[in-house]
């Protein structure tokens, strides 16, 4: 039998070249399309940013206007795909949930040629969230939601759909910063996954339902889950460390932590723990953010 | 985590929490990277369209070496 090779998971090999974005270029940066993550936190629409991502520049003000009616006139369920949400059970997986609802939209909005691609791109960015929500309030609450809202911001969209009620300031700022975090990474898992499907020449929503596919692994998307699951057992800061060095002692893994390819930091997690502290005052909460600081610390 | 050992938290460890505190069900957090991940993926599929060439990499062999067929009845 030949020797055992460890599995480098390639590592630190250049799988090809991008324009898109650099990660820890610097040790601990991050850029799309050159433009810094905290100046597009700070200062961007999410909007902004997926155009900036999907059109190669950043929108003029006459642009990013016609963007944002784009994406809300885009909302709307097809009753086929309504049909098909409604027959998912409430505790399936809501990864698999978005997985199949971006293949029936496939069959039902069927990408031909190569220069529908932006249009189909702006379509599923416009339509994710309603499929997500009128799966959610459907399974769990028997409720029929329109999805189409005049809310101006993807994540306040979301959040009105979800909860029924437009957002707070606060609230759709927030999911505004968090879905630019998250926009894009270079060649990720899941983003791999969609190139190599694309490099077939398939179809856009099967690029997409396979990068879905592996996001859902617990190695890639979900560590913001386990966190949460992690940090919601413990009552205080000081029970928090205890079991924190109960865990390293045991050498279990630590959701949330470290990185594939950051050494020093990950910009983005200053930018998210910043705003997760004014929830904390805004709700009032007595321990959870309290307990986040401590595992960090 | 940082004392013990020098590990930084990733961009996820404070969503959780943000995102409890907007009043967002756990199971929902990673289809919300999905809503925002959408915009890099397609962005790479474009850019791969564009210049493109099939991914087809190629493998070191590490089984075994060639062997006989074995009839069913002798295995």
């Amino acid at each position: 039998m030949a020797e055992t090779i460890k599995s480098t998971g390639l590592r630190g090999q250049s799988a090809g070249n991008t324009e898109i974005c650099t990660v820890g270029k610097s040790g601990s940066g991050l850029t799309y399309r050159g433009y810094d993550i905290q100046e597009l936190a700070e200062k961007a629409r999410f909007e902004e940013v997926a155009y900036l991502l999907l059109k190669g520049e950043l929108p003029t003000r006459q642009e990013l206007d016609d963007y944002i009616s784009c994406l809300q006139r885009s909302r709307g369920l097809p009753e086929a795909l309504k049909k098909v949400l409604e027959q998912i059970p409430s505790d399936a997986h809501p990864m698999d949930v978005l997985r199949t609802g971006t293949s029936m939209l496939g069959n039902l909005e069927t990408e031909q040629r190569l220069e529908e691609q932006q249009a189909h791109a702006d379509r599923l960015l416009a339509v994710m969230p309603s499929m997500l929500n009128y799966w959610y309030r459907y399974s769990h609450f028997g409720e029929r939601i329109e999805t189409e809202t005049d809310d101006t911001s993807v994540g306040g969209h979301f959040l009105h759909l979800l909860h029924g009620k437009p957002a707070s300031e606060l609230h759709a700022r927030v999911m505004n910063v968090s879905l630019i975090l998250y926009a894009e990474h270079e060649f990720n898992a899941s983003t791999f996954t969609a190139r190599v499907c694309a490099s077939t020449l398939s179809d856009l929503h099967s690029c997409v339902t396979g990068a879905i596919g592996s996001l859902r692994g617990p190695l890639h998307g979900g560590a913001n889950e386990a966190a949460m699951e992690m940090i919601s057992r413990w009552s205080s800061p000081d029970e928090a460390e205890r079991q924190i060095l109960g865990m390293l002692e045991r050498k279990d893994k630590i959701m949330g932590f470290g990185h594939a390819i950051y050494r020093e930091s990950d910009p983005r997690s200053a930018i998210i723990q910043a705003w997760a502290r004014q929830l904390a005052e805004d709700v009032g909460d007595t321990h959870l953010y309290a307990v986040s600081e401590r595992v960090d610390a | 985590m940082w004392r013990e050992k020098k590990l930084f938290p990733n961009a996820d460890f404070y969503h959780a929490s943000a995102y409890h505190f907007m009043g967002i069900p756990t199971k929902l957090f990673t289809p919300i990277f999905v809503c925002s991940r959408l915009t890099g993926w397609c962005a790479h599929i474009f850019e791969q369209r564009a210049n493109n060439r099939i991914i087809r990499p190629s493998a070191d062999y590490v089984g075994p070496e060639k062997r006989a067929w074995v009839p069913i009845e002798q295995r």
